[in-house]
Formats: structure tokens, C-alpha cells, sequence
């Protein structure tokens, strides 16, 4: 009866023993499995660093405003070709002759000569009444639109694209007059692109139903394609 | 022999190695080895899909530089061979001293939703059905009614009299919920605010997408599919490297742009100049003008999730 309890005593390390051999065993067997089933390509070396950047031009067309490319262009006209022995009238409120394609919605400021200088017709005018350069518009809008003139400098109004990080690139700020004509400043309503869930542009075929299996194992389903419709309709059926 | 009792231990060291004693090791080894043999049996079936090194790849943050080259190596092969594109798929890391905040301007936004398509392309993101990032809502001027919002308008133009426009994307919280539900933490909030997901890693339970409030999560039932003409191949692994069927994804500020000092995709391309991004570190920055000056706000600030993307409405 001595003998017995001691050989109880010993057996636990015994089947620790035993276990440890079969997982290390186990072990040996998954590397060898894994071993098998790797392919020869091992790991390459790949220079990281010389990416070549994406050039994507990002937004969307904006509406051809015949007014805003010649604002755009850069004034590359002579006012005094045809104003220099006119008499300068400054009640018109619409346009006429030459500017009649010009489309005239600026709110209360609907005179010519608020923003165009009488005779410096190729310069603008500043609310004191002095000639403003053409190429100072931003300062001629800010005349009036001071709170946007700030958030834009501020970067609360306006387009931005290019680098935030100014110690990277540089920042690309859009004038007022690229978004807003400046006859006609209020944005004009835009088509949407379509709603979520619709595909846009040249795609592959949807997938079938629950193909996500049949992608993990790479075996695309093949489905013929007069499977996927019921039968044809008789010739003589008429829709209802 | 006295002690040679029938429940006995499997090998008696006193007894030393007999013949029964080896013979009862060695069955009961070879009938381990082929049980462990028998349960791998399936991967010998997957042979050529395979792939070792992603089975075994280690966790995002346990990856030295040596193998996180390897892994994008690899990640390049791999839509090599999937879409004939040359896919370059970077890991950039985060700025010291930076962290991000967005800025939306519901007064100037129009709905039109470019920046929604911008990001699919940006992003990679799957195009039928469209997976995008971002989720324009539409309401009535009066007042943020997320019961009635309309995301599926689709008018002649926009915007309609009577209605504003809220884009909703990843806020990018302090306190994300997404990630606290993660059980493998195969998501997580990165040092600069982006939080990023490893879709190597994610299982796919899809826990972070119930857990948003915001609805920013998206799921990849399918496959994505992808356009190879139309593909960015300008990619960081945690952003918008192409993504294998059934992981979450979401919107991360174009971490691969915005860690290089660009502005996301969706900013440069809304058309109203509605949005506003920058290092809410930096006191000259953009970001900060419009904290400081406008008065703005966050979505759902009582869920306590402490966005860092911000709303306010100005002309």
C-alpha cells in the first residue's frame, strides 16, 4: 500500500512529458507543412524611397462663363478703342452694345462705374474715387466684401489645393474672380454626381451574389450568361 | 515487474525503457503526429492561393522596417497580379508635432458631391456598388435632423431652395469608439489623430462599424472592385492600398497625401472652397483661423466622441 501512492505522485509529470513531445512534434510537423508550401520567391528588396507622385487634377469642370475667360484672360483688350470720344453715361443699369452678352446680377451695385474707372477704363476704381491697377481685383472686391476678403486671407473662404504644409510646396489660393464673375457673383446651381450605390464609369461586371468564398479560393464562378435571366418570352406575348 | 499495473503511468522511469514501454510511446506519438498532420490537411488543398508570409504576417505595430518592406513588396505583387497595375504601396509615418482637424463650411456647401467622388478615386474604394467615404445629407434649413436627412437626393441641380448639405466622413474622434470595440486591434487612433485600420489584420466583424455614430465605416462584402484604367497607384498601406474582401475601411484624411503636406483629395475638389484642413498645432494655420474665429461645431457632441472634424456655417 506504500508503493502505490508514490507511482500516483510521479504520473502527472509524466504526461507533461508526453504532451510536450507531441506538440513539439505537432510543431515540427506544421513547419515542414508550411515549409512545403512556400514558394521558392523569397522576400526581394525593394527601394522605397523615389515614388513617383499622383498627378491627379482634382474638381470638377466649371460652367464655360464666356465673361469670366475674358476676366480670366487677363483683360487683353483696349477699352479706348471704342470708348475714347464717348460721353460716359453713368445711369445705364444693363448692358448694351458690345457687352450685351454679359449677364448683370451683382445686388445693389448695378453701375458700371462703381467698380470701372470713368477714364482709366482699363483700371478699376477705389471707393475714395482713385485709379486701381487691373491686376489689384482682389483688392477691389475686398473694397466691399472686407469679411470675405479676411476669411480668405485667414483660409475660411475660398479654394485651396496643393500643400497645407507650407515648409513642403506650395499653397494654391484662388482668386475671387476664378469662382465668382464678377457681373454675376452668386454661384450658379450644379448637377450632382448620382447618389451612393451607383456605379459611375467603366467597371467590371458585378460580382455574383455571396462571391466572397469563391474569391478567397480565386476560382471565379463561371455563369453562363443566359443563366442568369428566366426564359425568354413567346414572340407573340404582349408586356402588360 | 510487481509495479506493471494496467492504469500505470505511460513510462515508469524506474522501469527504464522496456519494449512495452517504447511501443506505448511510440503509438501514442505517432497517433499525435497524424492527428496534427490530418488538421493542417486543408492548407496543402489551398497550394497556390496560399500565401504564407501574409498567413503569418505580424501585427502593424510589430513589424520591424526589414519586414514592413517585404510586406509591401509583397502588397505590390499582389495587385500586380490582380490588376496589372503597378501599384506602388508605401508606409508613411506620422509628423512630429502634428495633429489633424477638418473644417466643413455647411453655408457654402452646395451638396453637388464631388468630394465624395474625388475620395472613390483617391481611395480606391470599390466602384459597383460605389463605396465612398463620404455621405452628403441633405435637410431642411431649420435645423440638423439626422432622422430626415436624405443621403439618396438626386435632383437636376443643386443645391434646392430650402435645403443644406452635411457631409459626413470619419471625424477622426479622440475618443473613437470604433476602435475600444476592436477584438483583435486591427484599428486604431495614429499619434497625428488619423485613425487607421490594418486590413491585414481586421477580421472583418464589422463590431467598429456598429460602434460609429457617425456611419463612416465601411465594409468590404465583396471584392472591390476596381477599374485597373482607373486606378491611384500612389498607396500607403494604411490608407488606400488596394483592400481583399471582407475588411472595414474608412475615411483617414488621405494619410498618404496629408503626412506629405498635401491636402486631401476631397478639399481640393469641392468646387465651393467648403472645406478647410490643417495641424491644429501649427497657430497659423487655417485650421486654427476658423477655430478661433467661426463659430463651429461638431456632430453629435453628446455622444462624447470628441471629433476632430468640425461644421459651421458662414457666407
Amino acid at each position: 500500500m506504500d508503493d502505490a501512492p508514490e507511482t500516483r505522485t510521479e504520473s502527472p509529470p509524466n504526461a507533461w512529458v508526453a504532451g510536450g513531445v507531441l506538440v513539439a512534434l505537432g510543431l515540427v510537423a506544421y513547419a515542414g507543412v508550411a515549409w512545403l508550401l512556400s514558394s521558392a520567391a523569397q522576400s526581394r528588396t525593394t527601394v522605397t524611397e523615389a515614388r513617383p507622385s499622383l498627378a491627379v487634377p482634382f474638381g470638377p469642370d466649371r460652367v464655360p462663363l464666356e465673361t469670366l475667360q475674358l476676366h480670366k484672360a487677363g483683360f487683353a483688350y483696349d477699352c479706348d478703342e471704342c470708348h475714347y470720344d464717348r460721353v460716359r453715361d453713368r445711369t445705364p443699369r444693363t448692358f448694351v452694345g458690345e457687352h450685351s452678352k454679359l449677364e448683370f446680377d451683382h445686388g445693389r451695385n448695378d453701375r458700371c462705374f462703381n467698380c470701372h474707372h470713368e477714364t482709366e477704363l482699363t483700371s478699376f476704381v477705389t471707393a475714395a474715387g482713385d485709379v486701381l491697377p487691373s491686376t489689384d481685383h482682389v483688392k477691389l472686391c475686398a473694397g466691399c466684401h472686407g469679411t470675405q476678403h479676411r476669411d480668405w486671407l485667414g483660409g475660411a473662404h475660398g479654394r485651396r489645393s496643393g500643400f497645407w504644409d507650407r515648409s513642403v510646396g506650395t499653397l494654391r489660393r484662388t482668386d475671387c474672380i476664378v469662382c465668382h464673375d464678377p457681373h454675376r457673383p452668386a454661384f450658379r446651381p450644379i448637377e450632382p454626381l448620382p447618389p451612393p450605390g451607383v456605379a459611375v464609369g467603366p467597371v467590371h461586371p458585378p460580382l455574383e451574389p455571396h462571391g466572397a468564398v469563391q474569391q478567397i479560393l480565386r476560382t471565379p464562378p463561371v455563369v453562363e450568361p443566359d443563366t442568369l435571366r428566366g426564359p425568354a418570352p413567346a414572340p407573340d406575348e404582349d408586356a402588360p | 515487474m510487481s509495479q506493471d499495473a494496467p492504469n500505470g503511468p505511460l513510462l515508469d522511469p524506474e522501469e527504464g525503457t522496456t519494449r512495452r514501454n517504447f511501443l506505448k510511446a511510440a503509438a501514442v506519438t505517432t497517433a499525435g503526429v497524424g492527428a496534427v498532420a490530418a488538421s493542417l490537411a486543408p492548407l496543402r488543398e489551398l497550394d497556390a492561393t496560399f500565401d504564407k508570409e501574409a498567413w503569418l504576417q505580424k501585427h502593424y505595430h510589430e513589424l520591424t522596417p526589414a519586414e514592413m518592406d517585404k510586406v509591401l513588396a509583397r502588397l505590390e505583387d499582389e495587385a500586380k497580379a490582380e490588376y496589372g497595375v503597378d501599384v506602388t504601396v508605401r508606409d508613411v509615418k506620422p509628423k512630429a508635432k502634428t495633429k489633424y482637424a477638418y473644417a466643413l463650411n455647411l453655408g457654402v456647401c452646395v451638396g453637388c458631391r464631388r468630394c465624395a467622388y474625388a475620395c472613390e478615386k483617391e481611395n480606391n474604394t470599390s466602384r459597383a456598388p460605389g463605396k465612398q467615404y463620404i455621405r452628403v445629407l441633405e435637410m431642411e434649413q431649420g435645423g440638423i435632423d439626422l432622422e430626415t436627412a436624405n443621403h439618396q437626393y438626386d435632383p437636376e441641380t443643386v443645391p434646392q431652395p430650402g435645403k443644406f448639405y452635411m457631409p459626413v466622413q470619419c471625424h477622426q474622434c479622440d475618443k473613437p469608439p470604433c476602435t475600444k470595440v476592436c477584438p483583435v486591434n486591427a484599428t486604431w487612433k495614429e499619434p497625428d489623430g488619423i485613425v487607421v485600420v490594418d486590413y491585414n489584420w481586421c477580421i472583418g466583424c464589422r463590431y467598429c462599424e456598429a460602434a460609429c455614430p457617425y456611419w463612416a465605416r465601411r465594409f468590404n462584402f465583396e471584392k472591390p472592385v476596381l477599374n485597373p484604367a482607373d486606378m491611384n497607384t500612389d498607396t500607403a498601406y494604411l490608407s488606400n492600398r488596394p483592400r481583399p474582401v471582407g475588411v472595414m475601411e474608412k475615411c483617414t484624411f488621405c494619410l498618404h497625401r496629408v503626412r506629405e503636406g498635401r491636402y486631401p483629395a476631397c478639399l481640393e475638389a469641392c468646387p465651393t472652397g467648403a472645406r478647410a484642413f490643417g495641424n491644429v498645432y501649427d497657430p497659423k494655420s487655417e485650421i486654427r483661423y476658423i477655430l478661433e474665429n467661426k463659430r463651429v461645431f461638431v456632430l453629435k457632441e453628446d455622444v462624447g466622441t470628441l471629433p476632430n472634424f468640425f461644421y459651421y456655417f458662414d457666407a
